[in-house]
């Protein structure tokens, strides 16, 4: 799920830096910090949308450096057991299907893929395909993923999906 | 569980010989018993009370009656029947007093009877011999009691209602006060029980010692005897026989003397070694013996058991079906076969044929394990025969599919603790029809239920699988002894609930994170992907694994470890040593072994203890398919092998073989091993440009920031460059000085170790690795591998690996790291060609770094001002600039965009700090150098005046390499890059590449090519640029070593090659491509006529789609063919002409050009791979109208190579 919330963060700056865009400066590095990580709690921070404020700064002893708070607004997506969300195929094989949505790693594993559907080892690329053979889930496919469990470390989230449910896989 | 006790009493050995001896007449009615209703039995009953029959015998009869109903039940009781009989004499003496008594009560008598036959099934047999015996007797008893009946009904029948009802009231209300009073309560039945407890007056129970095994025989045989004796003069005394289940080897006798015992046991030669001494038991202890005890070893079809004995001995079967009465239980197993010795029997009776030299057995050996095999038993000369759905050979029956069936002795099987492993269950599971895994795991988990009352823990997740409540689920609130209370979930339950264990299993949900507590498994942790009924499917968070696990062996991990890494010293991913010369990779740590991958790609699982040592790679090297050097941390591509197309980064080093990880890889954790010579280093061209290529373009850093200040040149372009560069640069004196000896200097291997790097010195630094981590420092000394950092916060000066530092400031920690001087320093060491040292010589001797830098810029002035147009993108080299006409070239852009392109490209790599870099440094340098450097140059030119010497020298490339890697430094990434090529050589991907590649990286780079031209470069020395020519073609070998020369002698190559520009010297063209950073030197070669013929080296431009002209092959070549796939070096061609599909070197390939209007495609720059229609050709550029884009795009021509038309769709 997406959410729109406020963060902190605090930005080490080097004294080059300090000048007539020092502010700039500041949030240049706050982007390139914040945006694209990921943490426990809030999730992949997506993208900062408004940088609230930012603090005084504080000279460390002995470096130059300063340390900026900021405080600004950002996209974050935070996975949910539960969840339902598309997802591109990044990888099939037999134990079942890497998917990524966007920045999550997310895989369905064969036991969560409708038993109609059936890895096929001998095509290229490698696929789950359906009896019928209507249904074909090869790399860079989207499907739709129900979200069943998570994985939050420090610094990642994975998540694993199913799509034994209606309205879930390929994508049109 | 009340199942159970039936079961119990079912199979109570329990045999009963009932006699009154002395009272035939007890008997006598027995035959009657058959057509007797209840109703009269309930009849006689109240008919006793009726009498008012006061007598305690009586009122004691009338409560085994009441317990009848409990004998089943509860073993205790199974007593009363026999005291009853005690009493029975006792009774019957006083029905004589009354003969209408005397008929009701030998009525009541006979009911006692027919519980007993119900239960033994014996009776009867003595009832039969009885009415045979007793005829006469037995005579009236009937018709009394009809009468009686009789008589009764018409009573009834003649009253009035309200008579019935009081007769029923009575009957049925008015059972015996003592009865009502005790009825009703728990103590009541204790006491009713202690009643039945047997007396003194009792007859006692003598313990007799029979032969083992026969105690149930021995009790038909006293039965039998007893019966034969019961009409003689002598007849038996005893009272009854038991034989008890758990006690083997005695049997029981009930009597009220001695001597009776004797008397009975006399004769019986199982209970001869009994004749001597029987043992009465004490009255207390009568109850016990037949106590029954739940027998937990119970067992039962289905269940796992090994053998005891035999040749199957400890081998796992499973029972098939239990005759109890028997003591017996048919097992299914694997059985042990010795054909051999089938062989040798059937021989043996085809020569002998008497049977008598039939071999034996051998002992001591014992034959495997394998299913039957009817046609081995043909083979072997025996024969079979089947009967119904069943083998059988000899006397042993065997299921179709081989498994043995055969009936062992209870005792001879073990049924308790039988934890079969799962391999063994895998063979039964294998085999067997219909029976599913899931199936034989809940045997497994239920036949270790009751030993493990610990599987639960508080906090679990479980389901009631039993009982009233199954479904129920709850969690674990206490765990005490085979009791779990449990917290239902539920909306109505909200009370702790206490179970059994045995009535609970986890329960999971599919998400769960677990921890395996046990098995094989154990200690990983891993989501739950699936469950099942006795099974659940974890998927490992390290390994990415599916496991397979028991439910109860795992348990809902609130920790969120990524299972086991390691194992005593060791863990995951390292490389250890298992024997001299022999490593591998752990790629699996279980519990108490490892999995590990070898050097040829086998997973093995080893013990810790097998391990010798941990193996350190991090310094070892090794030559990938284009002699890069390789070594740990660095991004590989697999060219060849099972594992051809994977990119991974290479985790070991070790001889000849690489470890690679790449998380895309399913297996091992994504480790798998590859020769060295079959991988590519990421960014290295395939077209094997061998020099440059050594560096990875990796993206990975800009190994030059640091450098940046060093770069003399750019200064004054740059200035005000990128923040990153700092510079600071003292540039000019550095370059030269430094780095550019150094570079120079170096002529071999190995002397790079140890260089200082004085451009580093006094820089502040932070360490980002190691114990350091975090500390702040000055660098005191430098060099390739080592810098020594005075600590700003401890008086302390280390030494830290380059790698582990970042400089402070730099927007790219990475600058540091590699050097471009230093790699290529490497870089040269490993090319042993390289010319560089002659040329040096030839031209300045004592050339200083100071002299090849001049000299490479003068080159590139004078000669090679086309240089610049065609590739140069450094404007630094081209002295060209100066002259306008070339300037326009310049202009032209078409470099430009390649500049451009790299940097794109550079993007990609990620760093984002290197980006920008570029961007500020290379491309507006570029330009603008172009025009600065010029400058520089020619100042400098001037002072050396060496336009000749650039020339011979190409060896220059020395030169130039010299200043390419200032420029590097200068721009930091990006810039350096071109210069840096061979700089990196060794260490970072990123210079060779730079140049040309920057961005493309290593895979396009032509750089390699290049380099080949640098052979040229020998050849330069020598003479005529002509003679260079030569040299390329050839020089394939050549080029690593050339590479980093490369830039310059592409330069002077160039100029000649310039050609163009009317230097004329023909090969240059391709210096020029070659030059040109990668990019350009792909699309140049192919274009460059020259450069085509030596081309033949870069095979890179290679795209698919395109039409080619096979320019080598034995019998097509100059054949125009369309590429259909690339595949490393190798393209899939087809040919119209022929119709069919070739396999060719990518090198033998040129592209064909198009004309004007043709449909196109983009083999080089930053539209690479973009198809579109040339609409026009100005000069050396075509403008090419994109298909999927309005703009129009002005593209070298050379770039271009017609698209193949079928694959226009």
């Amino acid at each position: 799920m997406f959410y729109h919330i406020d963060l902190e963060h605090e930005v080490i700056l080097h004294p080059q830096y300090f000048g007539p865009n020092l502010m700039d400066s500041v949030k240049q590095k706050l982007y390139s910090e914040v945006e694209g990580t990921c943490s426990g709690k809030y999730g992949f921070v997506i993208a900062v949308t408004q940088v609230v404020s930012v603090g005084a700064g504080f000279i460390q002893p002995g470096q130059g450096f300063v340390v900026y708070p900021v405080k600004y607004k950002a996209v974050v997506f935070r996975p949910f057991k539960g969840e339902v969300c598309d997802a591109v195929v990044t990888q099939v094989n037999k134990v079942g299907i890497f998917c990524e949505m966007g920045p999550l790693s997310c895989f369905v594993s064969r036991h969560s893929i409708p038993a109609e559907m059936e890895f096929d080892p001998a095509a290229t690329p490698a696929c789950y395909r359906s009896k019928d053979e209507e249904l074909v889930i090869q790399p860079d496919d989207e499907i739709r993923v129900k979200i069943v469990g998570t994985r939050v470390d420090a610094k990642d989230i994975f998540a694993i999906g199913t799509l034994m449910d209606d309205f879930l896989g390929l994508v049109n | 569980m009340s199942d159970s006790e039936e079961s119990d009493g079912d199979f109570q050995p329990r045999k009963k010989i009932k006699k009154d001896p002395g009272e035939g007449g007890a008997v006598k009615d027995d035959d009657k018993d058959d057509d007797m209703d209840h109703e009269d039995g309930d009849e006689e009953e109240d008919d006793d009370e009726e009498e008012e029959d006061d007598e305690e015998d009586e009122e004691e009869k009338e409560e085994n009656e009441e317990d009848y109903s409990d004998i089943a039940l509860k073993p205790t009781s199974k007593k009363e029947p026999k005291r009853r009989k005690n009493a029975k004499p006792v009774k019957k003496k006083s029905r004589h007093h009354n003969d209408f008594i005397l008929d009701e009560a030998e009525v009541d008598d006979d009911e006692e009877e027919d519980e007993l036959e119900g239960e033994e099934g014996f009776d009867e047999i003595i009832a039969t011999k009885d009415r045979h015996h007793h005829g006469g007797p037995g005579e009236d008893g009937p018709s009394a009691r009809d009468l009686e009946s009789k008589r009764r009904l018409d009573n009834m029948y003649n009253k009035d209602a309200k008579d019935i009802e009081e007769y029923y009231r009575n009957k049925y209300a008015e059972t015996s006060a003592r009865d009502r009073a005790l009825s009703d309560s728990q103590t009541s039945e204790d006491i009713t029980k202690q009643s039945l407890l047997p007396n003194v007056k009792d007859p006692n129970l003598w313990l007799v010692r029979c032969r083992q095994g026969e105690e149930k025989a021995t009790v038909l045989q006293l039965q039998r005897k007893y019966l034969a004796l019961l009409n003689s003069a002598e007849p038996l005394q005893i009272k009854s026989v038991l034989a008890v289940d758990g006690l083997k080897g005695h049997v029981y006798v009930e009597a009220f003397k001695k001597t009776h015992v004797t008397q009975a046991i006399e004769g019986i030669s199982n209970l001869r070694m009994g004749l001597m001494n029987q043992q009465m038991v004490p009255i207390k202890e009568m109850t016990d013996v037949l106590k029954v005890v739940r027998t937990t070893g119970a067992i039962r079809a289905k269940q796992w058991v090994r053998i005891r004995t035999g040749i199957n001995k400890d081998d796992l079967g499973q029972v098939e079906w239990v005759d109890y009465s028997q003591n017996t239980a048919t097992v299914r197993l694997i059985p042990r076969i010795d054909y051999n010795l089938i062989k040798e029997r059937a021989t043996a009776k085809r020569n002998a044929g008497d049977g008598k030299t039939v071999p034996k057995p051998r002992t001591g050996l014992r034959p495997p394990q394998r299913l039957f095999e009817p046609e081995q038993i043909r083979e072997c000369g025996a024969d079979y025969r089947r009967d119904g759905d069943m083998y059988v050979y000899g006397s042993s029956r065997y299921t179709l599919r081989g498994f043995l069936i055969k009936t062992f002795p209870l005792k001879s099987i073990l049924v308790e603790g039988v934890k079969p492993s799962l391999a063994e269950l895998e063979k039964f599971d294998d085999s067997v029809d219909g029976m599913d895994l899931s199936q034989v795991v809940a045997d497994v988990a239920n036949t270790d239920e009751n030993q493990d009352a610990n599987r639960f823990s508080h906090g679990d997740f479980v389901e009631v699988c039993e009982g009233e409540l199954i479904h129920l689920k709850g969690k674990v609130i206490r765990v005490a002894g085979n009791k779990v209370v449990i917290q239902p979930e539920h909306e109505e339950l909200k009370e702790p609930i206490e179970f059994p264990v045995r009535e609970l299993k986890k329960f999971f949900r599919t998400g769960d994170h677990v921890r395996v507590l046990r098995g094989r498994y154990g200690g990983e942790t891993g989501l739950v992907v699936r469950v099942e009924d006795n099974l659940v499917v974890l998927f490992a968070d390290l390994t990415m694994h599916e496991m397979k696990v028991l439910p109860e062996d795992v348990q809902i991990s609130s920790e969120r470890a990524s299972g086991i890494d390691s194992l005593g010293q060791y863990s995951w991913g390292e490389l250890v040593e298992l024997s001299n010369n022999t490593v591998a990779v752990i790629v699996r740590i279980e519990r108490d072994s490892f999995q590990v991958l070898d050097t040829q790609g086998r997973v093995t699982t080893v013990k810790a203890s097998a391990i010798l040592r941990k193996k350190d790679s991090s310094r070892a090297q090794a030559s990938d398919h284009k002699e890069n050097s390789i070594r740990a941390k660095e991004s590989v591509k697999v060219l060849d092998g099972p594992h051809a197309g994977r990119t991974g980064e290479i985790k070991h080093v070790f001889r000849y073989t690489v470890f690679l990880h790449s998380k895309l890889y399913p297996e091992n954790g994504g480790m798998f091993v590859c020769p060295a010579k079959a991988v590519l280093l990421a960014g290295a061209s395939t077209a094997g440009n061998g020099g440059p290529s050594n560096s990875n373009p990796s993206y990975s850093f800009a190994p030059a920031s640091p450098h940046v200040a060093a770069s003399p040149m750019h200064p004054s372009s740059f200035g005000g460059g990128g923040p990153g560069l700092n510079s600071t640069p003292k540039p000019g004196s550095r370059t030269p000085g430094g780095q550019t000896p150094s570079s120079l200097g170096r002529p071999a291997m190995a002397a790079s170790r140890g260089r200082r790097d004085n451009t580093f010195i006094g820089k502040t630094v932070k360490i980002t690795q190691g114990p350091y981590k975090g500390h702040l420092g000055i660098v005191k000394d430098a060099t390739d591998m080592l810098v020594r950092v005075e600590l700003h916060s401890k008086p302390q000066t280390i030494s830290v690996d380059r790698s582990r530092i970042a400089e402070i400031g730099s927007t790219s920690t990475a600058t540091i790291n590699a050097r471009p001087p230093m790699s290529r320093g490497d870089s040269e060491s490993q090319r042993p060609v390289r010319s560089d040292e002659r040329v040096w010589p030839q031209r300045q001797p004592g050339a200083g770094g100071s002299s090849h830098d001049p000299s490479p810029r003068t080159d590139f002035g004078t000669r090679t001002p086309r240089y610049e147009d065609t590739r140069y993108g450094d404007s630094a080299r081209t002295p060209r600039y100066e002259d306008p006409t070339k300037t326009p070239m310049y202009e032209a852009g078409s470099r430009t965009p390649h500049y451009g392109a790299s940097g794109s490209r550079t993007p990609a790599h990620g760093g984002g700090s290197r980006t920008p870099r570029y961007e500020a440094g290379n491309k507006t340098p570029a330009y603008a150098m172009a025009t600065p450097s010029h400058n520089a140059w020619d100042s400098e030119p001037a002072e050396e005046d060496e336009e000749e010497r650039g020339w011979d020298d190409a060896r220059s490339r020395n030169a130039p390499r010299e200043q390419e890697p200032d420029d590097i430094e200068g721009f930091s990434g990006s810039v350096m890059p071109p210069a840096t090529p061979g700089n990196f050589g060794g260490d970072s991907a990123y210079n060779p590449k730079t140049p040309g590649f920057p961005g493309s990286g290593a895979v396009d780079s032509p750089a390699p090519s290049y380099s080949p031209q640098t052979p040229g470069g020998s050849g330069f020395d020598s003479d005529s640029f002509g003679g260079a020519n030569s040299p390329y073609s050839p020089a394939p070998n050549a080029r690593h070593t050339m590479n980093p020369p490369d830039t310059p002698s592409n330069y002077f190559m160039q100029s000649p090659g310039v050609g163009f520009s009317g230097s004329g010297i023909a090969p240059s063209p391709y210096s020029g491509a070659p030059q040109t950073p990668g990019y350009e030197s792909s699309s140049l070669y192919p274009q460059t006529p020259g450069g085509v013929m030596d081309g033949q080296r870069d095979g890179d431009w290679v795209t698919t789609d395109i039409q080619v002209k096979i320019r080598r092959h034995e019998d097509l070549q100059g054949s125009i063919g369309h590429v259909r796939s690339v595949t490393g070096m190798m393209c899939s061609i087809y040919i119209p002409d022929k119709d069919k599909v070739i396999n060719i070197l990518s090198s033998w390939l040129e592209p064909v050009r198009p004309t004007r209007g043709d449909q196109v495609k983009i083999l080089a720059g930053e539209n690479r791979e973009m198809c579109g229609k040339m609409l026009s050709v100005t000069g050396s550029n075509a403008v090419v109208k994109a298909d999927n884009a309005d703009a129009v795009k002005v593209v070298p021509w050379n770039d271009l190579c017609r698209l193949a038309p079928s694959s226009r769709l």
